[in-house]
């Protein structure tokens, strides 16, 4: 496809999108799509609002409720919206049908929200399907590591590793705000001596054989993606003698972009 | 006097006679004999003692235990709380506590997951990341599993253990937390599974899956997995995780609108028992041929006892709300919001 069509078709994709507006009025995010959770990778975001009031993100019907919390929607284009950790609001037992601006309930805890694309049988990074926030806040490498069975050697701009084999371990963040927690960026390249090592992107999560998978940019186990000092895993790196560069490219959702470059002589 | 005249007494004497010799035995009739009520506001240790069979109990937002002395120890349960005929769990924070029968032994495990106990199984379970981990008494996974969508319903028994998700599947795992059966029943608009139960040894599985119809569907284990045998739509659609249980003669019961359902296998057919207001727990004795009901109706609970062919034997009305059921070696325990109730049965 040609380029131009290519961004035509992009739009068109985005256009009804960013007409949708957040569960939450001055949402603040906690966690994002895909971070590690405890034992497993989260399938959703968690917010916090003003005043604490859910409101669906679409019209939708409601299709399950749980008393712990949960409620679900089904909409036209074959999403489901998934909301937890809610009171639901009074009426809700009555009614099954919801449309935009109706109150869902209340979340003074934070919400759980999720949404699923239920003809592909995925998780959707939520992030997708709202208007823009202002964000002019860069992606992080906070810290670079080689490591080597229980040795580390954390990368500077111009590192002299032994040569070996190593796993390649990055500690990234993404805020929102300032004062946001940090999320994980929207898409993170790995590049030594000009090639790809590793590339991930946050669009969407499938489960395969009780494992998770981020798809983007190839399809990522995510279980063990992160080590439990909360690196990302990007891969064996075999580092020889003589020079080198390690290029780590994150991109967040509003297109800020950081670029890393470490320069390796290697001993 | 008239040959006539004589034949009136001699009958009616004979009549009396035949009444006084030959008596025909009134049926026995069948009753719930109240012998407890326990508040379960009072303080720990102010109950009297009881000497009942039944060793567990939990109401709405209490439940406790019968120690070795036979006393009533009853627990803050902030409705959170799990219980099974071996163990109980109580919870604070994200350290759950499970105690064994006595109250004796307690286990602590360090979780943030929502607990799930089945006898002795304990299943750890996130059911809107649809994620579900056994994990034994230390607190070390035993399996886990990161399911493709959100967990609506479970029930497990023996080593096996079956999860109904919101994308309309339901899935088996045996004992090692490998999934050995998938299947999606079609045929609704809305894809989900609302209710799911195993029968003791995993002969079959009852499920309800769908809206607009929502289903009734039963499956049995033939050579290669499962088959389905029997299906019907269902009056009402709900939207929530439905009550649904299969006892050990593979008898099922589920919760219908202002109705219990009861399935049997040699009927092969699904029958409604009318309640007084809405369903709220129900249990089946196999071995009596009966079926015991709780619902509600304005604030106040009702217990409906049923023949297997659906004939009413009686109902009772309680002055209290939330009731759940428990029918064990000969008791009945019913527990409220305030107050929990010990029944003996047995026939006048």
């Amino acid at each position: 496809m040609k380029p131009a069509l290519m961004l035509i078709s992009f739009l068109g994709v985005l256009t009804p999108a960013a007409a949708l507006q957040w569960p939450m009025e001055g949402t603040e995010l906690l966690s994002g799509f895909g971070s590690p959770s405890g034992p497993y990778v989260s399938t959703g975001m968690e917010l916090t609002g003003e005043k604490g009031i859910v409101r669906p993100y679409q019209e939708g019907e409601i299709i399950y409720m749980a008393p712990s919390g949960i409620v679900v929607l089904e909409h036209d284009n074959g999403f489901r919206s998934c909301y937890g950790r809610i009171d639901p609001a009074k009426d809700l037992d009555n009614r099954s049908y919801l449309n935009e601006g109706d109150i869902l309930g209340e979340a003074p805890e934070g919400l759980l929200f999720s949404i699923r694309d239920s003809r592909l049988n995925r998780w959707v990074n939520p992030f997708y399907m709202f208007s823009a926030r202002d964000d002019d806040i860069r992606p992080e490498v906070e810290d670079v590591l080689l490591r080597r069975n229980d040795t580390s050697f954390p990368l500077s701009e111009e590192s002299s590793p032994p040569a070996g084999t190593y796993r390649l371990l990055v500690k990234i963040s993404d805020r929102v705000t300032r004062e946001g927690a940090p999320l994980l960026p929207y898409s993170v390249k790995i590049r030594y001596l000009g090639q790809t090592l590793f590339a991930l992107s946050l669009d969407s999560l499938s489960h395969q054989d009780g494992k998770a998978y981020f798809e983007g940019a190839g399809k990522i186990a995510a279980q063990g993606l992160f080590t439990p000092e909360g690196y990302l895993d990007g891969g064996e790196i075999i580092i020889n003698q003589g020079k080198g560069l390690i290029e780590v490219e994150l991109t967040d959702y509003k297109g800020n972009r950081t670029l890393r470059s470490f320069s390796l002589n290697r001993r | 006097m008239s040959k006539n005249s004589y034949l009136l007494p001699v009958l009616a004497v004979f009549f009396v006679l035949y009444f006084l010799l030959f008596p025909y035995p009134v049926k026995e009739e069948f009753v719930l004999v109240p012998e407890r009520k326990i508040p379960l506001d009072s303080p720990q240790g102010e109950l009297s003692s009881l000497s009942g069979d039944i060793e567990f109990f939990q109401g709405e937002s209490r439940m406790g235990y019968y120690d070795d002395s036979g006393r009533a120890v009853v627990l803050e349960g902030e409705g959170r709380s799990r219980i099974s005929s071996r163990f109980f769990i109580e919870e604070e924070g994200d350290v759950l506590s499970l105690h064994s029968r006595s109250g004796q032994d307690s286990f602590p495990i360090q979780t943030s997951l929502s607990p799930c106990l089945f006898e002795d199984r304990l299943l750890l379970v996130d059911a809107f990341q649809g994620y579900i981990s056994e994990s034994d008494r230390q607190g070390r996974i035993l399996w886990d599993y990161q399911l493709p969508s959100l967990i609506t319903c479970l029930d497990s028994r023996d080593d096996l253990t079956v999860v109904g998700l919101l994308n309309g599947e339901i899935r088996l795992f045996d004992g090692e937390g490998e999934s050995v059966f998938t299947w999606s029943p079609g045929g609704s608009r809305i894809s989900a599974v609302y209710g799911v139960a195993l029968s003791p040894g995993g002969e079959s599985i009852a499920l309800v899956s769908g809206l607009d119809p929502q289903r009734f569907i039963l499956l049995e284990k033939k050579e290669n997995g499962y088959r389905p045998v029997f299906h019907e739509n269902l009056r009402n659609s709900s939207r929530e995780s439905l009550f649904l249980t299969i006892d050990s003669s593979r008898n099922i019961l589920l919760k219908g609108e202002g109705e219990g359902l009861f399935y049997t296998l040699n009927a092969s057919s699904l029958h409604a028992f009318p309640l007084p207001g809405s369903f709220r727990d129900g249990e089946t004795l196999p071995s009596e041929g009966t079926v015991y009901f709780v619902s509600e109706e304005n604030g106040k609970a009702s217990l409906s006892l049923y023949t297997e062919g659906g004939d009413l034997i009686l109902t009772n009305r309680y002055e209290d709300s939330a009731f759940s059921l428990d029918i064990r070696k000969g008791k009945i325990l019913l527990a409220g919001s305030k107050d929990a109730y010990l029944i003996g049965r047995g026939f006048y």
